[in-house]
Order: C-alpha cells, then structure tokens, then sequence
C-alpha cells in the first residue's frame, strides 16, 4: 500500500502531480507518477482530527532519482502484485517536517529532502511504516505529530495533545514520546 | 542509386541532410551557416556550406511543441575534418545519390547535449564534439542514423522515414520526467533511452 499524505495533488498534468521549490538556486521536489498510473487509482483518504489532504494506492511503490544538480523526483509506478510494506510519501510545501524513527523500525526514511528558502521549508520524504513525523513551524518548533502506521495515518495532535495521551496509556504516544527523548519532569 | 523517385525504394529517394537545434546563418559570405567558439586554444566548431549548396535548398522547420528551428537539405551529404583539438569542420556538400544515399542528421547547439544512437550502433555517430569554456559550451554532432538528443531537460527524435513528410523527421519526446514516467510505465523506447542516459530511478530496498 502507498500513502501520500501532507498536500493536495495536480491531476491536471499527466505526470506531475506536485512540485516545490523556494527559489532558483534552492532544489526542486518533485512528485510524479508513471503514463499508466490513472487519476483513479488515487483515492482520497481522511485523516481524523485533521484536514491534512491523504491519498491511498493499492499496488503501487516508488523509485526516485536523486540528482546533484539540485532535482528530486519520486516518481509512483505501479506494480502487478500487492506490495508486502505500507509505504509513505510525506509532502509538505510549508515549512517541512521532521521523521521519528519507530523503535521497530530504525531506518524507515528511504529519502528526506528539503527546498529552504527564505520563508519557507518544502520537504519531501519516501517514509517506510511505521515511523511518526513531526511537522514544523516557521520557527523550526514543532507543530504537531503524526502516526504513519501499516494500515494507515492517524493524527495525534501537537506535543501537548501526546504527552496527554501518553499518561492515559497511550501506546503509540508513549512510543513517541520515548522516541523523541522529550524530557518530561516529574517529582 | 539516383536520388530520382524508385517506387520500390523510396528510402533513397531523397539523400537528405537534416540539421536541428539551432538558427543556422544562411547568409553568411564565407559560407559558414553555425559557429561553436568559445575563444583562442579552444576547439572551433564549424559547419560550412559549400558553394554548391544555395541557401534556397534550406528548408527550414520548427519542431513541433517548441520555437526550436530545424532544417533540411536535400540532395547534400557532410564532408568533415577534425583538425587535432582545434577545429572540426563539416562541409555541405551536393550529393547525386551515387555514392551516398541515406539520410544524415546534425544537431548543433549551445549548450551540452548527449546523442543516443537509436540503433545503439555507436559508430552510427560520426562526430560528437564540444567546446565549452566556463558555462558556454557550442556542440555538435553528426550521426548517420536516427538518434536521440538529450539536451536540457527535453529529449528531441531526428528521425526520417521517406513516408514520412520533412516537416515531423525532429519530433520532441519529451522532457526528461515524462520519459521517466513512461519508461516505468513499460515503454521500451524509454527504457533505451534511460539506459543510455545511465539513469536508473532507485528503489526501496
């Protein structure tokens, strides 16, 4: 299963379905999918509690070309058989995000690139499930928090609304909360 | 074999000399129709047109989807020399069809480019030579078969069947995304491409 989630994507153009770029000189991020990948195959997908646009394809995977004159390109393409592992396309053409490691899965981030520019941070991911992604501020200070799990995205608020959960027994967000070595204070 | 129409076989029909990617100066005295130089003890690129060649026999087309010109001359084959690391010159010259009877194909250019033998015959390419000096490079290339040209971001066809009408033998591709897209999407032509290019999209382990 793949997921993209974080942007609403271009169905206009055949192939591009979403670029950022902050600046001439700054890299170019983008997404594409392969000439026989239909708008049909990406389904929309709500995430509760948040507005963040998802979207959901069955038998598809992902290869990337990495290039050192300043050019990521993702591109999704299909595949004839049900892939064994969820992954994820984290879009955010804002001010970026950071990815938590989950402890049974060290190294999920396939690729991470970033377009910073003068006021804002593009990134773009290719994330293995399960991992937590941490989107940003303008200031660099976390927003809130994501759970990208294998059978699908769940939202868990910002870094209050998880360290709630996590004194309510909250197993993901104490995973989180551990992960992300935030020191909470105690007496 | 005569250039004159051969109803079976009319790939000698016409021996035509093709020549795409930049404004050739048509009116130049000398008969110097493109110019890649950059300055002294850098190689000089040149295409002459010998005085056999009118600028009349250049048909000049654009290729479609971009303001890039193409031209063809029919009735002409290239002569060329390379003068050690100095100078490369092709010379236009007439062609009756007795000797040579295939189509040829130029691209010049101001900027890098990389030409693909789309037989994978390398030695389909004559001359593939550069002069760039900082950021500006003049190139040009010579090939006796159709090829590929990957310059910039676009991939462009020079290509001529004689079914075919002059004004589609340089077709745009693509750009390099959309050759990428299709070649994952199962295009063999694309695949070619790509693997010539030495680009090979990564994959999750």
């Amino acid at each position: 299963m793949l997921y993209i989630i974080g942007e609403y994507l271009n169905f206009k153009d055949r192939i591009l379905l979403w670029a950022a770029c902050n600046g001439a000189t700054r890299r170019v991020l983008k997404l594409l999918r392969a000439a026989n990948i239909p708008d049909e195959r990406f389904v929309q997908y709500k995430i509760d509690g948040c507005d963040m646009p998802a979207y959901r394809l069955e038998n598809a995977t992902v290869r990337w070309l990495d290039t050192s004159h300043r050019e990521t390109s993702v591109f999704i393409t299909g595949t004839e058989t049900p892939e064994p592992h969820t992954v994820y396309i984290v879009l955010n053409g804002d001010q970026g995000f950071r990815t938590i490691p989950y402890p049974s899965n060290p190294s999920s981030v396939h690729i991470h690139r970033t377009s910073s520019g003068s006021r804002a941070c593009s990134a773009m991911a290719v994330v293995s499930a399960p991992a937590f992604v941490e989107r940003l501020n303008y200031d660099g200070s976390p927003r809130d928090y994501f759970y990208i799990a294998k059978d699908a995205p769940y939202y868990l608020g910002s870094r209050n609304a998880v360290i709630a959960k996590a004194f309510a027994d909250d197993t993901v967000c104490r995973q989180l909360m551990q992960q992300a070595g935030w020191d909470i204070g105690t007496l | 074999m005569s250039w004159i129409y051969n109803p079976h076989s009319v790939r000698y029909l016409d021996p035509a000399i093709i020549i795409a990617g930049d404004e050739l100066k048509l009116d130049n005295k000398e008969g110097v129709i493109w110019e890649g130089y950059n300055r002294k003890n850098c190689r000089r690129i040149l295409v002459y047109r010998t005085p056999g060649i009118t600028p009349d026999m250049f048909e000049r087309y654009t290729i479609e989807g971009t303001n890039k010109p193409f031209y063809v001359v029919r009735r002409a084959k290239p002569r060329w020399t390379r003068l050690g690391d100095y100078e490369t010159s092709v010379f236009l010259v007439p062609n009756d069809g007795s000797t040579h009877n295939h189509t040829t194909y130029m691209w010049v250019g101001r900027g890098p480019f990389t030409p693909i033998p789309a037989s994978s015959r390398k030695e389909d390419i004559k001359i593939n030579d550069k002069t760039f000096i900082d950021r500006k490079c003049y190139q040009m290339c010579l090939a006796t078969g159709a090829v590929w040209i990957c310059y910039d971001e676009f991939v462009y066809e020079i290509c001529w069947d004689s079914y075919e009408t002059f004004s589609s033998a340089v077709k745009l591709v693509g750009t390099r995304d959309e050759i990428i897209a299709r070649a994952l999407a199962g295009d063999k032509e694309c695949q070619k491409i790509l693997n010539s290019l030495n680009i090979n999209p990564q994959q999750i382990p």
